[in-house]
């Protein structure tokens, strides 16, 4: 009884894989993971899904595809809250349904409700859940989760220390020796910050133009959430409240010189976080502040523009600081 | 202090007849128009939702005529109306607006907050009549849902095209000079009467289309640009599950008391999106198939651009079309859209559940 269980590398993958990947290794599961991003995956994705629908649902729909004839099963929970009182966007609530309404021909999906919105402990009994459906007992799923949980400690712990997720996963080097000089906080889903295809590259472009890219997901979370407390309303969505969480220590301790958000066309969420976040750091420091969006249509070379630009504005920041030039004078030396 | 409140279809009836019932000073913002989406859209950010734009371009016009505090209602579900009143307070304060956004909503599961803020509307704390109040402006919203109910059936089968409109028209634009329920329920009672003298035929078999989608987008004749009206003039007869006072009593009341709440759209909706995900997603696919199983000729979705829930609910429909044959049409409204084209679509659409019919009334006599 040889199962395969499929996983697609798309939307939560980059936040939850090393998670699923350690327990269904526990179990002894066999698991495969879709392809990196690829312009293949990109265009049935688009293919395959509501046009209005953002990039990373449409992105995950493509590896879907990708993996439906490798697999036996396809992993794809519900995942409607990972934080008590909080949620996350309704689209992945959804997905299970989106995903089996719309590609014909699937393996069995396996799409256990995640819901931590009123239990913090829920993600367990999904995991025995999830054991079940594959013909495992409550004793092995439990000890099989308390390793896994585990082995995700370690890796969040690689993350606060200034690891990049995507290149703990998929093993991918530096690309650049170049000097970083600049601090970049680099904001938005993780499916869009470490999806290199999706973002086309923008990691390593940051870095090629002497940036060191800090993530969300660097921060603690328990501060996070205790500097998002200063907002009027408390925000219920999960990624709301950490990004301003974000957005607050930046302003606090002004540790970053330059602020990216990257967002995706369509995303309901960002369209509101955006905003608040724009709106703090334009008000409360100099912190240049840019905002990318991305959809299926992006032009590379459009991106590459504005990110140059972006940092040539840093670095005459850097150099002339409050340096003005008298009447007639160059500030430049030469 | 002078309340206002943002547009949202008849809901203005409510909160009129709430406000005049405590004697507070208020200005309802005028009709929404083309004005209030553009003054809504140059201050929104561009990814926000419609109703978010054509709430702000409304106070906005509010405050023009001097209003300076706002009521809104709030929320902590996924959906990004719950953020609303947070985004309008920002935004009107970003242009220099001076209006303070209250929200009727209990913070964290926290009721005396929402008395406290209650008291600083109502000036002054009189518990019993407030709930007085409250029941009997709940009752209102029945009566006047039952109102548009009746429109809706008599545009399919009136003799002369127009008659109910013109009717209905008049109801609305009274409603703003009428004060106090009492007063309210003569205007509804009248209504009634008139709507019922109405000559129909009912010899003639109208299609039926449902209704279905995102709520501000289908309780909204201005959002949906006036749908249900020009279908009925069309001659069909619409029908839609999505009303006012079934968001009051279901959403808000039986929501906050912790009662037993009527889910038939919940159990239609299993085979194809088991669980609640925000929005009225669930509803949108459930009333879909219940259409299907009344026999409906076609149902129509509409919603804002971007909407989360509805977006899901889209990609399920074609599944539901093809499985439960039944046409689904989805019409998605934002600031850009024209008029012209949408009707066009819809136009095609109609022409096409004709053909159908047709077709299997054919058939059925070959039979």
């Amino acid at each position: 009884m040889n199962q395969v269980v499929g996983i697609p590398r798309g939307m939560f993958f980059y936040k939850y894989y090393p998670l699923w990947k350690s327990f269904f290794d526990n179990l002894g599961v066999l698991t495969i993971v879709s392809d990196q991003t690829n312009k293949q995956i990109l265009n049935d994705g688009v293919k395959h899904c509501v046009d209005e629908s953002c990039l990373p649902v449409k992105v995950f729909m493509g590896h879907v595809l990708d993996l439906k004839d490798r697999a036996d099963y396809l992993f794809i929970p519900r995942y409607t809250s990972i934080s008590r009182k909080e949620y996350i966007c309704p689209k992945f609530g959804g997905l299970p349904d989106l995903v089996r309404c719309t590609i014909k021909g699937l393996p069995p999906i396996i799409d256990t409700e995640i819901n931590m919105r009123k239990d913090k402990d829920n993600s367990a009994l999904a995991a025995i859940e999830v054991g079940e459906q594959l013909g495992y007992t409550l004793y092995q799923s439990v000890q099989a989760y308390q390793l896994a949980v585990n082995d995700y400690r370690l890796y969040r712990s690689r993350v606060h220390n200034y690891e990049l997720p995507h290149r703990i996963i998929n093993n991918s080097k530096l690309t650049t020796l170049n000097p970083k000089t600049l601090k970049i906080l680099l904001l938005g889903h993780v499916y869009n910050v470490y999806d290199s295809c999706l973002n086309m590259n923008i990691i390593s472009k940051i870095e090629q133009n002497g940036g060191q890219v800090i993530t969300l997901e660097m921060f603690d979370t328990r501060q996070l959430r205790l500097l998002a407390q200063q907002l009027d309303k408390p925000m219920f969505w999960q990624y709301g409240t950490y990004a301003l969480g974000c957005i607050y220590s930046v302003i606090q301790q002004q540790q970053v010189d330059g602020v990216i958000y990257l967002s995706s066309f369509g995303c309901g969420i960002d369209s509101f976080v955006e905003y608040m976040a724009e709106r703090r750091i334009r008000q409360h420091t100099n912190i240049p502040f840019l905002i990318i969006s991305l959809d299926e249509h992006s032009g590379e070379a459009g991106m590459n523009t504005r990110l140059e630009a972006f940092f040539d504005t840093l670095k005459w920041r850097c150099r002339n600081e409050n340096n003005i030039s008298s009447y007639g004078q160059c500030v430049y030396d030469s | 202090m002078k309340i206002t409140f943002p547009h949202m279809g008849n809901v203005y009836m409510i909160a009129k007849c709430l406000l005049d019932e405590f004697q507070l000073d208020y200005v309802i913002p005028p009709f929404q128009s083309k004005k209030t989406l553009e003054i809504g859209t140059r201050y929104t950010p561009e990814g926000a939702c419609l109703p978010l734009k054509i709430t702000v371009g409304s106070l906005i016009e509010a405050a023009e005529l001097g209003a300076d505090t706002a009521l809104m209602v709030g929320g902590a579900g996924p959906c990004r109306f719950g953020y609303y009143c947070r985004m309008q307070q920002e935004i009107l304060n970003d242009i220099g607006c001076n209006m303070e956004i209250i929200t009727l909503e209990a913070p964290n599961g926290d009721a005396w907050e929402l008395l406290r803020r209650i008291k600083r509307v109502t000036k002054g704390m009189n518990i019993p009549k407030l709930i007085r109040v409250l029941t009997q402006i709940t009752r209102l919203s029945i009566q006047i849902d039952e109102i548009e109910k009746i429109c809706l059936r008599n545009r399919s089968y009136e003799t002369v095209k127009g008659t109910t409109n013109r009717i209905y028209q008049e109801f609305r634009v009274q409603a703003f000079t009428t004060a106090g329920v009492k007063e309210f329920k003569k205007l509804i009672k009248e209504t009634r009467s008139k709507l019922q003298k109405v000559s129909l035929n009912l010899d003639q078999k109208p299609l039926r289309i449902g209704i279905v989608g995102e709520i501000y987008g289908n309780i909204d004749p201005y959002t949906k640009m006036f749908l249900e009206q020009r279908l009925g003039e069309m001659g069909i007869y619409v029908h839609r599950y999505v009303t006012i006072s079934d968001w009051i009593v279901e959403h808000i009341i039986k929501k906050e008391l912790r009662l037993p709440r009527k889910k038939p759209y919940a159990a239609a909706a299993r085979p194809y999106l088991n669980t609640m995900i925000g929005g009225h997603a669930q509803e949108t696919v459930g009333h879909t198939v219940m259409y299907a199983e009344q026999d409906y000729d076609g149902v129509i979705q509409i919603y804002p651009l971007g909407c989360m829930p509805e977006i899901v609910a889209q990609g399920i429909l074609p599944r539901v079309s093809v499985d439960l044959d039944i046409p689904v049409l989805t019409l998605i409204i934002d600031e850009m859209t024209g008029e012209a084209g949408y009707m066009t679509r819809v136009e095609a659409f109609i022409d096409l559940l004709q053909a159908r019919r047709k077709i299997t009334l054919d058939r059925s006599r070959a039979v």
